[in-house]
């Protein structure tokens, strides 16, 4: 991957896009739960969006369960309420989560280290407090029921389904795909690599002539629009908005998606959401304490795996490529 | 409004506010010298009420039980407080703070889980130790004894904890430790055994706080959840690392939050989260915090 | 005259860290500050760069004021620095810590949805930093697993990246093997030609051999200010500097 020092110039769609898309897509063939494979997805792209500030640019942000909740219940009351077009709400999801990363952000990253770990903590428990008091619009503790999940009307006469489990996936695997084609221009770009100067050496960013703050509150609107639409896809998939979508509980699991994928990479929270995912499935139905295994497994990877799973995955493709070209230059 | 309700719940804002000074206490301690915020400091209170309730039901119905199981469920508390800062936190004080404080997320969630595989997701309660049963009538209002008992055994232990600081070489140590970690290790002392006092000491208290909660508030398996939040709240508006700034904090948390529920109780977390982040975002060294 | 301060001034609290220092580099110059540990030159050094406000008087750049500026506003000013301590991108390769810093100065760096190597002259420039310093081997290799010696070396690489024409050093020999410490003489000699170059340093053969200016420093304070020859002869800073070494 290196050429002479640097990443070379990668296309926007190439055989990594290729290979994930195609792994995604067989993920509703192979997995017996029919919703799971929407779910997974849905948990992925906001698990990305949250690297994009822990892995990439160092921040540990409690408060994506806001960006989160906050563009689900946009698509939610929309489409409850007036009845937009599906593809619409799902804008103004982003939207709403880009405008609630640039108001927590904004102020977030006036702090650094712990003080900054703890307002963005804050700012969760604010919007969810709020969101849990504003009983008439968001349903409070009960969750906002009943969000319609109409069909996408491209143009008349033409409408696309969503209402099995496979169509559903179908239209949620296309958007995750584009907004992985998305950010993972946006991480190559000169922005992006400004983003990993920033975690490796804040001061010496600055030093360099980089106003820091600037590139901080874009990182955080850039993960607030894709959390945001991460949120309204969830109230379609849903088909209501849980209170838990904007709880703190949110924000944590993708913390968890993301440490135990792998922090490093973009594909690491990819794989994290698949794991945790699957394994709350299965070992919920064998184990009601399988959250057990879950923290066990966390402290395991926190202590002697910080690469998380992907960092495993491209240790043994390592090991594989040095075997067999060893195997190759004997024969 | 009455003023015997007003006055009423003034002093239930106290009794609020002292448990959550000595979980607070502990957390910024920790904070100070450790430089971590403990994610599992809410988990080891509830796992004070269950080691209490534990051992006042193994002793049974003798009237003593109640004042031996809070004797000693915290010393439980801060042995497994040991054991994690040794064996866990131990192996990350030289890897990015991030990780740490997703440390010990994992491991409130690995306790919390524990404590419903031991006890049963439903919660467990004692009756009042009998000697603090009953109410005292203040004449517009009566209040329970053992609520009063809380306040007044809460100061004491605060008192203790201000003397061995403040007055003892081990105090000096980890006062020093506070400002200036380097120092410490300078003057030749092993930075870590302190770290392991400082954190099983923290610890305890916290774990000390859900025992004398459990006759009043049961025990829960995530009762230590929301009360860990408002800690945080306590911690930086008292000031990271201030022992007087936990105090301070967690009385004003405490009666502001029983006020508010006279007030505007919708509004009572709203208020106390957004006072958080004014705090930190107007002055982050707290209300009494030097630094 | 590139740079001057006037009444430049600093307070820690009680403590005055740098007392009304006028300082004026002349361009072209190799213009080193030397003095006794706390005599203020990082201090100095950072109220210069930015890193911290000044607590009275003003720093001018090139006739134009710039007192106040944020430290990334006087890096695109045309003033580069490095640190006493290395503070690179460790886990990045060099190559890529150079074409960062060059970026920062160069359009697109704030580009979101173009591939950081569709802008191609950053490269290229932060190639040619590498090949004039000598460490164009290395570009591959991360920053963080260098030696001492190429991370300086590195360090005064990135300090060139904004292609300054003011390059502040801090110590840049430190904690150099003597013949690391060469290399380095020979390097800024070379950078001197083309660039004002002002430098901290503990270091009294690089100070003596490179300098055309050198400034004394002594509790916040110049005592003395001129040639190497004139420096080496002043009685007033053999005693600042006598007092420092019994005191050691």
């Amino acid at each position: 991957m290196v050429e002479e020092g640097l990443e070379r110039h990668k296309p926007l769609i190439d055989r990594e896009i290729c290979m994930l898309a195609g792994l995604a897509f067989l993920l509703p063939f192979v997995l017996p739960y029919k919703s799971l494979p929407a779910e997974i997805l849905i948990y992925a792209l906001g698990a990305v969006s949250f690297n994009i500030l822990l892995g990439y640019t160092g921040m540990l942000s409690f408060g994506q369960g806001a960006l989160f909740g906050m563009g689900a219940y946009t698509t939610g009351l929309l489409l409850i309420h007036l009845g937009w077009h599906p593809l619409a709400t799902l804008v103004c999801a982003s939207l709403s989560g880009a405008i609630t990363a640039l108001v927590v952000g904004l102020f977030s990253i006036q702090r650094i280290g712990l003080y900054f770990v703890m307002l963005t903590l804050a700012f969760n428990q604010l919007v969810f407090f709020i969101a849990y008091q504003l009983k008439g619009l968001t349903g409070g503790d009960d969750g906002l029921l009943d969000v319609p999940r109409p069909n996408l009307s491209i143009f008349p006469g033409l409408q696309i389904p969503l209402q099995t489990n496979l169509q559903f996936f179908l239209f949620i695997w296309i958007v995750f795909i584009g907004c992985i084609i998305v950010i993972r221009r946006i991480l190559c770009s000169p922005f992006g690599r400004v983003l990993v100067a920033i975690k490796e050496n804040p001061e010496r960013a600055v030093a360099v002539g980089y106003n820091i703050q600037y590139y901080k509150l874009t990182a955080f609107i850039i993960s607030g629009l894709f959390t945001g639409l991460a949120g309204g896809l969830y109230a379609l998939f849903m088909k209501m908005v849980p209170i838990t979508a904007v709880e703190l509980v949110t924000s944590t699991d993708f913390i968890i998606m993301s440490l135990l994928g792998g922090l490093g990479s973009l594909y690491g929270p990819i794989i994290g959401a698949v794991v945790v995912k699957i394994a709350s499935e299965i070992l919920s139905e064998i184990w009601a304490r399988w959250l057990l295994v879950l923290g066990l497994t966390f402290i395991v990877f926190m202590l002697f795996m910080k690469e998380g799973i992907w960092g495993l995955i491209t240790a043994a493709l390592e090991k594989l490529k040095v075997n067999l070209s060893g195997k190759v230059e004997k024969s | 409004m009455g003023a015997g309700l007003i006055l009423m719940q003034l002093l239930n804002g106290i009794v609020l506010g002292a448990i959550y000074v000595l979980i607070a206490v502990g957390l910024s301690v920790v904070f100070g010298m450790l430089n971590i915020i403990n994610f599992a400091h809410g988990a080891v209170y509830a796992l004070g009420a269950y080691f209490a309730f534990s051992l006042a039901s193994l002793i049974g119905a003798w009237t003593g039980s109640f004042w031996i199981a809070v004797a000693v469920a915290p010393l439980g508390v801060a042995v497994v407080g040991a054991g994690i800062e040794v064996s866990l936190l131990r192996r990350m004080y030289d890897v990015v703070h991030e990780y740490q404080i997703l440390l010990t997320f994992a491991i409130a969630l690995v306790i919390q889980e524990l404590i419903i595989l031991i006890w049963g997701p439903i919660g467990k309660s004692v009756s009042m130790p009998p000697q603090l049963a009953g109410v005292i009538d203040f004449g517009m209002f009566t209040f329970p004894k053992y609520r009063i008992f809380l306040v007044v055994f809460i100061a004491l232990v605060c008192m203790g904890i201000w003397l061995f600081i403040h007055k003892t070489s081990y105090g000096a140590i980890v006062r020093a430790g506070t400002d200036n970690r380097d120092m410490v290790n300078c003057l030749g002392i092993n930075i870590y055994r302190v770290f392991t006092l400082v954190f099983s000491l923290g610890v305890g208290l916290a774990g000390l706080a859900g025992a004398l909660a459990l006759p009043m508030r049961g025990a829960q398996p995530l009762m230590g959840d929301t009360i860990l939040l408002l800690c945080f709240v306590v911690v930086v508006i008292g000031g990271l690392g201030s022992l007087e700034g936990a105090i301070l904090g967690g009385l004003i948390v405490g009666v502001v939050e029983s006020m508010m529920i006279l007030l505007w109780p919708q509004g009572t977390m709203i208020a106390i989260f957004a006072a958080m982040a004014i705090v930190i975002l107007t002055r982050p060294r707290g209300l009494w915090g030097l630094r | 005259m590139i740079l001057r301060t006037v009444g430049l001034t600093k307070h820690f609290g009680g403590l005055t860290a740098v007392n009304k220092v006028d300082l004026s580099v002349e361009e072209g110059t190799i213009h080193s500050i030397i003095g006794p540990n706390g005599a203020g030159k990082t201090t100095l050094f950072n109220m210069l760069t930015g890193e911290i406000p000044v607590s009275d008087g003003e720093i001018y750049f090139q006739g134009k004021k710039i007192t106040g500026l944020k430290p990334h506003q006087i890096a695109k000013a045309g003033i580069g620095r490095s640190f006493q301590q290395n503070r690179l991108f460790n886990n990045l390769t060099v190559l890529e810590n150079v074409r960062l810093a060059v970026h920062a100065h160069h359009k697109g760096h704030f580009s979101l949805l173009r591939h950081f190597r569709a802008f191609s002259r950053p490269v290229e420039k932060a190639r040619e930093i590498l090949e004039e310093l000598g460490i164009a081997g290395i570009a591959a290799k991360k920053a963080g697993e260098l030696p001492h010696g190429q991370q300086r070396i590195l360090e005064v690489a990135l300090a060139l990246a904004a292609d300054p024409v003011l390059l502040l050093l801090d110590e840049p020999t430190s904690g150099m093997s003597p013949d690391d410490s060469v290399k380095m003489i020979r390097l800024l000699k070379e950078l001197g030609k083309r660039l004002t170059i002002l430098i901290i340093e503990h270091n009294m053969n690089l100070v003596m051999s490179i300098s055309s200016v050198i400034t004394v420093l002594h509790q916040g304070e110049i005592i003395a200010s001129g040639s190497p020859s004139e420096i080496e002869n002043n009685e007033e800073v053999n005693r600042a500097y006598l007092g420092e070494h019994t005191r050691c």
